[in-house]
């Protein structure tokens, strides 16, 4: 593995013996080897020290030239997949680029690539070229299936598969894998794919309260409680279940739901009917009597402000409401 | 001391009046760090013009992030994640550590990458070590690094012939 990240420079392409140019020609700025007088033929005909072989420290045969950069023997066409496999830092003799990265002295250019820090620090994506990534897919293809043909629109996957889960899974650098988040769990379905009745539909959104919201008529079950999580998403179905089959019951306590428990207005036995029927009925001075309440409920007019007052309830005052009550009091009351 | 780690991680104190040692009165002491004034904080300042700088060394803490990168990128010094002093102090010790194995080896300051679990050490090196005794010493540090930090640690050596100079101070 040493060997594998160790840079081509320091391979060299065979071993150039110091004897050939007699003179040690190679070492102008005084690295690792010493100054001496002994020559090399000299190791032959001492026999006062043990000949150590290549390992002693006057020996200069060891000492490699450092080779050609990489980049000298790169042909055009070459594989660069090859070159850059993974995810590895600029290296300065494998990119034939003569890239200069740095903030320039005065009078200067920036710093060239040879021995570049701020090349290095910096993640570079050598290793995803295209070709790079075609070839991740074509070795991925085998593992994966097809879409089914059958779930081509939003709609359809929502009708087949109403409930949603979702959860978020964490990568970080570090040595531990684990983080707290990735344990929340969402549960998202609409409504009106359950079976419910008036009742039960009424009695659902009253039991969840915040979790469910009316305009695009989604219950959302957020569980984080459980520390897994598994254990969290069984939490959630658990509480879907539950409120499911709670909401179907009917409880002997609920039978006393009075008008102020009511989601909506219902213009039925309200006091508007109420007042509405008295002023008409006084209004027409033909008679009292059921028939004739029933057939002014049946007139349309009546219907209209009947829509108009429960219309204003329900929704609130804004300005097409009021013009549509003011048109139907116009035209009940005859003005 | 590396001269530029990530920005938060710069310990600098102004003010410090006096860097007495320890003030004995009776039976307390008091112990106080010797201080470093962030105006003197890695730099090296002005000479006669024979001394060369890389370009770590040549520019000052305040050019990182405008002229210089950082030397080490993890995910902890985002928002909302932990684990940031965890992954500093273990940095500091992978500093000192390549520092001492590669005594007068290192070119440069000692780039970390992190991915994922893994450790990518990043050197630049003088040509100066025959190279099975650098192979023997990336193995060796790699080897005990890994057993220390519990997770794959990757040295990539990089060699040079002698450092590379910026400017001369």
């Amino acid at each position: 593995m040493a060997t594998r990240t160790l840079k081509t420079s320091i391979l060299s392409l065979g071993r150039i013996h110091c004897h050939i140019y007699g003179v040690n020609v190679r070492n102008p700025l005084n690295r690792a080897t010493y100054a001496t007088a002994l020559s090399i033929n000299t190791s032959s005909q001492n026999k006062g020290f043990p000949d150590r072989g290549n390992r002693g420290p006057f020996n200069r045969r060891s000492r490699r030239e450092a080779g050609d950069p990489r980049t000298d023997r790169m042909p055009v066409e070459q594989d660069w997949t090859a070159v850059y496999p993974t995810a590895t830092p600029f290296r300065q003799g494998s990119v034939p680029l003569p890239v200069r990265m740095g903030f320039p002295v005065k009078k200067g250019v920036p710093p060239e690539k040879k021995g570049n820090l701020e090349l290095i620090k910096i993640p570079n994506f050598l290793h995803l070229t295209p070709l790079a990534i075609k070839k991740h897919c074509e070795a991925l293809k085998p593992f994966c299936t097809e879409w089914p043909s059958a779930l081509d629109t939003g709609a359809k996957c929502d009708e087949h598969f109403p409930v949603k889960v979702e959860s978020k899974d964490y990568v970080s650098a570090g040595t531990s894998l684990r983080n707290p988040s990735a344990r929340i769990v969402h549960l998202r379905l609409k409504l009106s794919c359950l079976n419910l009745d008036d009742h039960a539909r009424k009695k659902m959104v009253k039991l969840v309260g915040e979790r469910y919201c009316k305009d695009t008529d989604t219950l959302a079950i957020t569980t984080d409680s459980c520390p897994v999580r598994q254990q969290n998403y069984d939490y959630a179905m658990y509480l879907l279940t539950v409120l499911y089959h709670e909401s179907w019951k009917m409880e002997a306590w609920e039978s006393e739901k009075t008008v102020a428990d009511m989601e909506e207005y219902s213009w039925e036995d309200s006091p508007s009917q109420k007042n509405i029927m008295s002023t008409l009925v006084r209004m027409q001075v033909e008679g009292e009597g059921e028939a004739v309440r029933e057939e002014l409920l049946g007139r349309p007019e009546v219907q209209e402000y009947r829509d108009s007052v429960t219309r204003l309830k329900n929704e609130g005052e804004s300005e097409s409401s009021m013009h549509q009550y003011r048109d139907a009091v116009k035209k009940l009351l005859n003005l | 001391m590396p001269a530029s780690l990530s920005c938060q991680s710069v310990i600098s104190v102004r003010n410090i009046v006096g860097t007495s040692i320890y003030n004995n009165s009776g039976t307390r002491t008091r112990y106080v760090t010797a201080a470093c004034c962030k105006n003197r904080a890695a730099r090296i300042r002005v000479g006669k013009g024979d001394r060369p700088l890389t370009y770590e060394q040549a520019l000052h803490p305040h050019h990182i992030g405008h002229r210089k990168g950082w030397l080490s990128q993890h995910t902890s010094n985002l928002q909302g994640e932990g684990g940031a002093s965890d992954r500093t102090v273990e940095e500091v010790f992978v500093r000192c550590f390549l520092f001492g194995t590669f005594h007068n080896c290192l070119a440069n300051e000692i780039v970390i990458k992190r991915r994922g679990n893994m450790l990518a050490v990043c050197t630049l090196m003088l040509q100066k070590l025959p190279p099975q005794k650098l192979y023997f010493l990336i193995g060796y540090t790699e080897t005990l690094l890994s057993h220390f930090y519990k997770c794959p640690v990757k040295l990539e050596v990089q060699t040079l012939e002698d450092k590379a100079v910026y400017k001369y101070l």
